[in-house]
């Protein structure tokens, strides 16, 4: 598909669109005719779905198992891509889906907790009901944390993403200590077509069904939406109330899809931008045409899954992000600016009027919080404060964690303004660009080639991946003029394939998850003298860069032509700015793991806190950034003492509800 | 950096306890090792095959790796009483670890803390498993020799072998007259759709290779020695029983498993052949495999695998 094909179509019908679906539809039912052949004779076919009764069990399989799950993966490729065009144009963000509005995050929360703690309910509901309460108990608190007069599309996107990212790491933390027992969920999470009879399709085509219809009633006023809150009102929209209805039926329809088949990565964020980059600009005709090319993805990724001579069964949902993810990529640079409201920056009114002291403040805290983490401790005795010999004991396995932590914990602060404010999107954090993942991915594609490889290896293998990744953003970066929107996707693009090559491993029942899980969770359990001083001598090297990028900071979210009008080169300025984010990010990651929830929630907690210049913003996150770190660092390895919780697992715990009242209080 | 000095000190320590225990050996010859230094007597068990392995040996660990997962999941231990947890197996509490000072770490997994931190406080027994390329059942029998040897425990060892040995040609004989179906292995999964299998690699296997069983599950594992499948994939070998293995949530599994479609046309569950056996640990040492070969004596003589 080119953009130039696809360019003549650019009025309603949307030729390219309708065409693509129609291929995609195509090859599925090809392919599911060559899985459904190995069970059934063509001519028994007729007969399988009369429901004959029969004693054979490849024709039971086939009527039980294969049909329904061609009739799920199409349900709910339509649904969710049904969901992602109601979520993306709602809340005006082409990032919007079930995944980043905490949906999933929710509804798999929800199953750890039942399974580990409320058997019995486990037990009635059964996992469908579960996942569905936690997806809606999810979104409700995005929904109650973003509820302003209208609902504003910002608040709820980032409302959506802190919920996603706490309930996840709650979610790990639960999981780290009870491997044993959560296999199950873990295979949920990489999301599985597989089928036990026609229950699931029958009550997602209801459920489909009731969807479309209501959808089908809000189409107007939600176009009307898209134009602007202001002009709606004026046309007689009820903008708060079409907001929340058009949310409440994406949310309902896409909680159940997660409830009954898991998390299938990209169909909600892939099948509209598809659609949107093949011509559909209108509001219906993405609705009509994105659910039949998520139906067609996902069912002819779940057949080609059947069919390729794997060694391992992948689940279907992994297969869709390992498809999905470089089809994104590989279209990028080929997709035209999209259709889609942009986003806007999150609204901040306080001001401070002089910074140094809150600044002077900032580091006293810093400093008390170093002190703890380096002297304050648990032995079996209990807490101790440790002096002279005994401090001298521990030190050595203290300090290259403190050091690692603050170092990480400042980059991925910096970094987070640098992407917040070049991007104006409130959802830019380090892990948006795709650096962290590639770096995680790289270490998972060398779990899958060598059985125990060393520390030098693992280096090496984050190392190769986080450049992979920067690369590729270099490439799209420059063939897309810098285009905000298509960076985003790169990073969404390399975080799903992460979520679900890490979801393979972890329902594999290797006992290397393990070491991985925590990894990903942010430990900086390894960390040896050497490592820390490395980290530190190439963050400070990085950390030196920033007081350059203050000027262009200030002057580039006022446009172009007035950066160029004061003698900045844009281009040349954007270049600068991303490889400094993407080296801040990648070593930050090297050291504390791809969860770098403080890199969103650092700028977001001192800018709504009154630091809005750009070089106090930065000089009070990366001060932010690094305490919680080191804070997260020492109480992770000192309240479930001998137990310890991986530091960037914790630093969301800590950051997460400063950045809730901080929120509120704003409102 | 004044810091470095009581790791400077351990090294030390480390260097001339291997050097003395290595002049030992040449001196008296390897088999005499309980007449030279003490052997060491504190120990922190780094995972669970270990810990296993040092109870069989009778010996009392100062500290085990994943110490309160390991209790739920195996009941009181006499031996592990006294015990100290030290945390995840794969990050043990390397303060804690300090504080304890062990004299030995055993390992078997070879994931987890890196062995240049654990150097620091005291020297790391490897003694591997899973992951390599011969027969894990082997492996666990050196495992367990390379421990005791170490321990000055080798008797113990070789009484624990003989007898195992003893089990494994009692089984063998009491299958070699009878005609048995081949058995799946199997945990059943919560999500009532997959379960995760053993196959070629894993302890279980090697077992009933040796006592003369078939695995039904016979596609591709993990090195480990485990698969996880959907359980459509079940329908293969329709003479097979399917033995799944009790933990906590099997019964919720179950439950799942008896409202799926699918599930009721296999064709074990028609016939019901179905068997629970008691939990053994996942990737678990030479006793698992013991205990498991006795599992199966037991099914044997309840008559549970004999083909119709």
């Amino acid at each position: 598909m080119r953009a130039d094909a696809a360019a003549p179509a650019g009025g309603q019908p949307a030729r390219a669109a309708v065409t693509i679906a129609l291929v995609l539809l195509l090859a599925a039912a090809g392919l599911s005719g060559v899985t459904l052949s190995r069970l059934a004779a063509p001519a028994e076919w007729l007969g399988l779905l009369a429901g004959q009764a029969t004693t054979d069990t490849s024709i039971l399989l086939a009527a039980h198992s294969l049909l329904p799950r061609i009739a799920v993966g199409l349900l709910a490729g339509a649904g969710l891509a049904l969901a992602g065009v109601v979520f993306q144009n709602v809340l005006r963000n082409p990032l919007a889906e079930p995944a980043t509005l905490g949906v999933s995050a929710g509804a798999q929360l929800a199953l750890v907790v039942a399974t580990l703690w409320f058997p019995s309910i486990a037990d009635t509901l059964r996992a469908e009901g579960i996942a569905f309460l936690g997806a809606l108990a999810a979104i409700l608190l995005v929904i109650a944390i973003g509820w302003s007069r209208v609902l504003s599309p910002t608040r709820m996107i980032v409302a959506g993403v802190f919920v996603s990212l706490y309930a996840g790491a709650v979610s790990g933390v639960l999981v780290l200590f009870n491997q044993h027992y959560l296999t199950g969920v873990f295979l949920w999470g990489s999301g599985s077509l597989v089928q036990n009879g026609w229950d699931a399709a029958w009550s997602l085509s209801g459920r489909l069904a009731f969807a479309v219809a209501c959808i089908a009633m809000l189409t107007r006023p939600m176009a009307l939406l898209s134009i602007g809150d202001e002009s709606a009102r004026a046309l007689g929209v009820r903008v708060p109330a079409v907001r929340l209805a058009a949310l409440a039926l994406a949310t309902a329809l896409s909680a159940s899809i997660v409830s009954a088949v898991g998390m299938i990565a990209f169909i909600g964020l892939a099948a509209p931008a598809i659609a949107r980059a093949a011509g559909a600009r209108t509001l219906s005709a993405q609705l009509v045409t994105a659910p039949l090319i998520g139906a067609g993805l996902l069912c002819l990724t779940d057949q080609f899954v059947q069919l390729a001579p794997f060694a391992r069964e992948i689940p279907t949902g992994a297969a869709t992000a390992l498809i999905g993810g470089p089809l994104l990529l590989w279209l990028l640079p080929r997709m035209r600016a999209t259709s889609v409201p942009a986003t806007q920056p999150v609204e901040g009114q306080a001001r401070l009027a002089r910074p140094a002291p809150m600044l002077l403040a900032g580091c006293l805290v810093t400093a008390l919080v170093v002190a703890c983490a380096l002297m304050l401790g648990r032995t079996p005795q209990g807490w101790s404060w440790l002096a002279g010999q005994d401090l001298a004991g521990m030190l050595p396995w203290r300090w290259p964690r403190v050091l690692a932590s603050f170092m990480a914990g400042g980059m991925l602060a910096a970094a987070g303004v640098l992407i917040q404010r070049t991007t104006s999107n409130p959802l830019g954090s380090p892990e948006i660009l795709g650096i962290s993942s590639g770096a995680a991915l790289g270490l998972i594609a060398l779990l899958f080639l060598m059985p125990a490889p060393s520390q030098f290896w693992q280096l090496a293998a984050t190392t190769a991946g986080a450049a992979l990744a920067f690369a590729v953003i270099l490439g799209v970066g420059a063939r897309s003029g810098y285009a905000q929107d298509k960076l985003l996707l790169v990073g969404i693009a390399f975080g799903t394939m992460l979520s679900a090559l890490a979801a393979v491993l972890m329902a594999s029942g290797d006992p290397r998850m393990a070491t991985l899980l925590s990894w990903m969770a942010g430990s900086t359990y390894g960390m040896t003298e050497g490592g820390a001083l490395v980290t530190a001598a190439v963050g400070c090297l990085l950390l030196a860069l920033l007081p350059l990028t203050a000027r262009p900071l200030g002057i580039l979210p006022l446009g172009e032509q007035v950066a160029r009008a004061l003698g900045i080169g844009v281009s040349r300025t954007r270049t600068g700015l991303l490889l400094l984010t993407a080296g801040l990010t990648a070593t930050a990651t090297l050291t504390v793991g791809p969860l770098t929830f403080v890199g969103l929630l650092a700028p977001h907690m001192t800018r709504l806190a009154g630091f809005q210049k750009p070089a106090a913003h930065l000089a009070a996150s990366i001060l932010a950034g690094a305490s919680i770190m080191v804070a997260a660092d020492w109480l992770g390895r000192s309240v479930i003492f001998p137990y310890q919780i991986p530091a960037g697992l914790f630093a969301s715990f800590l950051a997460g509800p400063l950045f809730l009242i901080l929120l509120r209080r704003q409102s | 950096m004044v810091g470095h000095r009581p790791e400077a000190r351990g090294h030390a320590c480390v260097g001339r306890r291997t050097f003395l225990s290595a002049l030992a050996a040449l001196a008296c010859g390897t088999s005499a090792a309980r007449a030279g230094p003490p052997a060491p007597r504190r120990i922190v068990a780094l995972d669970a095959p270990s810990t296993e392995m040092l109870v069989t040996l009778g010996m009392e660990p100062l500290g085990v790796a994943g110490l309160e997962g390991y209790r739920q999941a195996e009941g009181d231990i006499a031996a592990l009483r006294n015990s100290v947890d030290v945390g995840f197996f794969y990050e043990p509490n390397l303060e804690l670890l300090q504080f304890l000072k062990p004299d030995l770490f055993v390992s078997s997994f070879g994931i987890g803390a890196p062995a240049v931190l654990l150097q620091r406080i005291a020297p790391v027994l490897s003694a591997p498993i899973y992951g390599g390329s011969g027969s894990s059942h082997e492996a666990a029998a050196g495992a367990l020799r390379r421990i005791a040897g170490e321990m000055g425990r080798r008797d113990e060892a070789e009484t624990f072998l003989a007898g195992h040995e003893k089990r494994l040609s009692t089984v063998e004989e009491k299958m070699r007259p009878r005609h048995l179906r081949p058995v799946y292995l199997a945990s059943p999964l919560l999500d009532g759709r997959h379960a995760i299998l053993y196959g070629r690699n894993s302890l279980f296997d090697d077992v009933l290779r040796r006592v003369g069983m078939r695995n039904a599950f016979d596609g591709q594992s993990s090195p480990w020695g485990v698969a996880n499948l959907g359980i459509g994939r079940l329908a293969d070998e329709r003479e097979a029983v399917f033995l799944y293995i009790e933990s906590p949530v099997t019964e919720t599994a179950l439950k799942a498993l008896d409202e799926s479609a699918i599930w009721k046309t296999l064709p074990f569950v028609k016939e019901k052949r179905v068997v629970s056996i008691p939990y053994l640990e996942m990737y678990g040492a030479l006793p698992t495999a013991d205990r498991f070969a006795g599992i199966l004596e037991s099914l044997l003589d309840r008559g549970a695998l004999d083909a119709g």
